[in-house]
């Protein structure tokens, strides 16, 4: 316990103290002072324990009932499949978007055909069809305009299966998912273009090209590749389109994360890699483990890639065909001189373009420094074709000291970079636990003050990514970071072996940085998380008109309408047009025999904001989500026979419980 | 101040790492790995020497820490003198292999010690 003594504040030091810090909140001057707060603080904040510094992180993370936040988070869910909305100062969780995973709540991948058709899209490809139904989501990515996030749409990757979503931000729901062809895993997903033509991920664990095409790995070299995808996005559709589309092959490396150039770089790509060694694993036959095998180099390659290039080669119909998607073939990517690689440190993680367009960081693993490379550097290696040789595949290799900028010493295990807008960038650092702020050179700092260490904190612990407002777009904003930490081992009551994860968030304002508030995560490992300007969303307050299908993002011809509502027999199908209201359902009853088909078309009819009903039907696994507007199908076959009982599953009114139905099922004869 | 010139002498082992030339499967990259390895250690030790000295001050975070990082550092002496054998046998493959492992248990020993060194400077 911190003794109040340390600080050598008296009573009166510290009720002085808190007053100038609600001074400059504001609070004084607001209107609904109370005389006595100070004091009243003061008792509070000694019986707590709370010490000055705690009590400034109160108040510039604090948002009272009914304020908002001044930004949101896009927190990729991990394991959960799902992403996380997150304000900003306050920490609150706002919002857990259904994506790759069943959501009940949601009623996402729970008895509405919509999601149901939703979630089996993105299935494999080969083999029996069956649905899957979690996600290893890793990077969101928000639509970028001019390099800026216009608010539009959310894209997420499942690294686990490679898979993109698209997530609409007028509803915040999920519009499509796409399973990646040819691909089987993408850590390094999603990225978008500055404008969002494309989404961007590279394909981690090497497979045979593609994936579900056998090869021993004693043939890796010769067989198994990487691929960077480029995922067309019509903007018009909100959809991820084939026409378009095309992916790159590139040598079996494990191309971890990419970002996309802007400014001056747009229209290249920069993609790390982490195994150039090949090597291929197999503890059992008396090989050294992937950690070993991998990190035997003392450089791995920083891809380098020509998009603009790239596309003008499928237009020339120079790809090839591979499970219906262009694939420019590696051969014809090294003789096109689309791709180039640049010598990075060992085992790196994050590639992180500068807002200018021009520096662009890269941190090893196992390094104590962040490089710097240019991309004029890089550019004029490439017009004098300054290579210092090729890789066993003939891709150029640009001479590291041609490229290289500058490289700082920042501390054991950097991994990612994040830009704020006084021309700092701030490093997460796994292995000892910080985040370090280091200054940029020119033209945000000259001279001396330019590649300078600047700060480091402390964070608990093992921090992953890291985020900074709108830090990764052209136009950082400052104010606050995010340190993303794997462990939190002693921040938060146990709830059992299983931690919940960390997220820091830190004042950056000043010179210094500042610790403000421990958020635990518990439902899954997130890993890269955009913040973006509230103000820059323009979210539905209900959907636009009653009988609105999310799944189409149009009224639905078939939705059922208020005093539309019928019950029609054909043969073994029964189909029902349902509305829902406070506080009932129409119809209530619903007779059907024992095997017949159902489906039920409902409708939430209310215009009023935050209305939202359920639809369950017990026994039959079956709940839905009806927010205002919205129109849904139900689809399933009465096999069971017996009454169940429907309700709603929102406590939508008073007289909520009573908003309910029977669905008779009588035995076949 | 100890603690500072460990991390600084600990972050000198990493630069110096991470400037290895590959040469990989030869007696000079076996080398070269034992060295980096022999050298780590000498520092992560001085980190958890120092952590014997200070104690885990009754936390049982900090306590589970330093335990972790012993482990750690268990596990490297214990492929570390693997590698050795091989380097006896001139099996320069697998002992460099083995050196790099050595060197990554190493780094898993500095992860825990130095987490529980930042929770015992917090308290």
């Amino acid at each position: 316990m911190i003794k109040w003594t340390k600080f050598g504040l008296g009573g009166l030091g510290l009720a002085f103290l808190i007053g100038l810090l609600l001074l400059f909140s504001g609070v004084l001057e607001s209107k609904s002072r109370q005389p006595g707060l100070s004091g009243n603080a003061e008792q509070i904040a000694k019986a707590r324990g709370l010490t000055p510094a705690n009590i400034e992180a109160a108040l510039k993370t604090y948002v009272p009932t009914g304020k908002r936040d001044e930004y949101l988070m896009f927190a990729s869910g991990g394991h959960s499949g799902q992403v996380l909305v997150i304000g900003v100062p306050s920490m609150r969780l706002l919002k857990v978007i259904a994506v790759f995973t069943p959501e009940p709540w949601q009623g996402f991948g729970q008895g509405s055909e919509e999601s149901a058709i939703l979630l089996s899209s993105g299935n494999m490809t080969v083999g029996k069809q069956r649905t899957l139904n979690w996600g290893d989501t890793h990077h969101p990515a928000l639509s970028e305009t001019n390099g800026e996030y216009d608010g539009q749409f959310l894209f997420i990757n499942d690294k686990a299966n490679a898979r993109i979503a698209v997530i609409d931000l007028r509803d915040f729901e999920t519009k499509q998912i796409v399973k990646t062809p040819n691909l089987i895993s993408n850590h390094g997903g999603a990225f978008v273009t500055p404008n969002t033509e494309y989404i961007i991920s590279g394909s981690q664990y090497a497979t045979p090209l593609p994936f579900h095409e056998y090869a021993p790995i004693e043939q890796y070299k010769e067989k198994y590749r990487g691929l960077i995808v480029f995922h067309k996005f019509d903007r018009q559709k909100g959809k991820i389109v084939a026409e378009g589309s095309f992916q790159i092959e590139v040598p079996p490396y494990w191309q971890d994360l990419c970002d996309p150039g802007k400014k001056v770089s747009e229209g290249w790509i920069f993609c790390n890699s982490f195994n150039t060694e090949m090597a291929t694993g197999g503890i059992g036959q008396g090989k050294p483990p992937f950690e070993a095998g991998a990190s035997q180099r003392d450089m791995d390659y920083l891809h380098v890639i020509n998009m603009r290039k790239a596309i003008q080669i499928v237009k020339q119909g120079k790809a090839k065909k591979v499970s219906g998607v262009d694939v420019i073939p590696l051969d014809v990517a090294v003789a096109e001189e689309i791709l180039y690689f640049v010598p990075e440190a060992k085992s790196p993680h994050g590639v992180d373009v500068a807002p200018d367009g021009n520096y662009i960081v890269i941190s090893g693993k196992l390094d104590t420094h962040v490089t710097i490379f240019t991309f004029d550097r890089i550019m004029k290696a490439i017009k004098n074709k300054n290579y210092e040789g090729k890789d066993p595949y003939g891709v150029p290799i640009l001479k590291y000291n041609d490229v290289v900028e500058a490289q700082l010493n920042i501390g054991l295990g950097p991994l990612h970079t994040q830009f704020d807008n006084k021309g700092y960038a701030y490093t997460s650092v796994f292995i000892e636990s910080t985040v370090a702020k280091w200054s940029l050179g020119p033209p945000y700092h000259e001279g001396e003050k330019a590649w300078q260490l600047i700060d480091k904190i402390p964070i608990h612990y093992n921090v992953g990514h890291i985020v900074c407002a709108e830090g990764d777009t052209v136009t950082p904003d400052g104010k606050y970071c995010v340190s993303l930490n794997k462990w939190s081992i002693d921040r938060f009551n146990e709830v059992g072996p299983l931690y919940p994860q960390n997220f820091q968030l830190l004042d950056i304002t000043g010179n210094k940085m500042k610790l403000l508030y421990d958020m635990p995560i518990g439902i899954g490992e997130p890993h890269y998380v955009q913040m973006i300007k509230a103000d820059k969303l323009s979210p539905w307050k209900v959907y636009p008109e009653v009988g609105f299908n999310p799944a189409t993002m149009s009224k639905d011809p078939n939705a059922a309408m208020l005093g539309k509502e019928r019950i029609v027999r054909n043969g073994n199908k029964v189909e029902v047009w349902m509305t829902a209201l406070r506080s009932r359902f129409n119809p209530e009853h619903i007779k059907v025999m024992e095997g017949d088909n159902v489906v039920i078309y409902i409708t939430n009819v209310e215009r009023a904001r935050d209305a939202t009903h359920g639809f369950a039907i017990s026994g039959y696994n079956i709940n839905l989500s009806l927010e205002p507007g919205e129109s849904s199908t139900v689809r399933f076959t009465a096999d069971k026979p017996g009454v169940y009982p429907f309700y709603c599953t929102e406590f939508c009114s008073a007289l909520h419980l009573e908003m309910a139905g029977y669905l008779f099922v009588e035995p076949k004869k | 101040m100890k603690t500072l010139l460990s991390l600084i002498t600990l972050s000198a082992f990493f630069m110096i790492a991470s400037a290895l030339p590959a040469l990989a499967g030869s007696k000079e990259s076996a080398l070269s790995w034992q060295k980096q390895a022999i050298d780590t250690r000498v520092i992560v030790a001085s980190v958890i020497g120092e952590l014997d000295k200070t104690g885990d001050k009754g936390n049982d975070a900090a306590k589970d820490l330093i335990a972790d990082a012993k482990m750690w550092m268990e596990k490297a002496d214990e492929i570390f003198s693997k590698a050795d054998g091989e380097m006896g046998k001139k099996d320069f493959e697998k002992a460099g292999s083995n050196y790099n492992m050595a060197w990554q248990y190493l780094v898993k020993s500095a992860t825990a010690a130095l987490n529980a060194k930042s929770i015992l400077g917090g308290s």
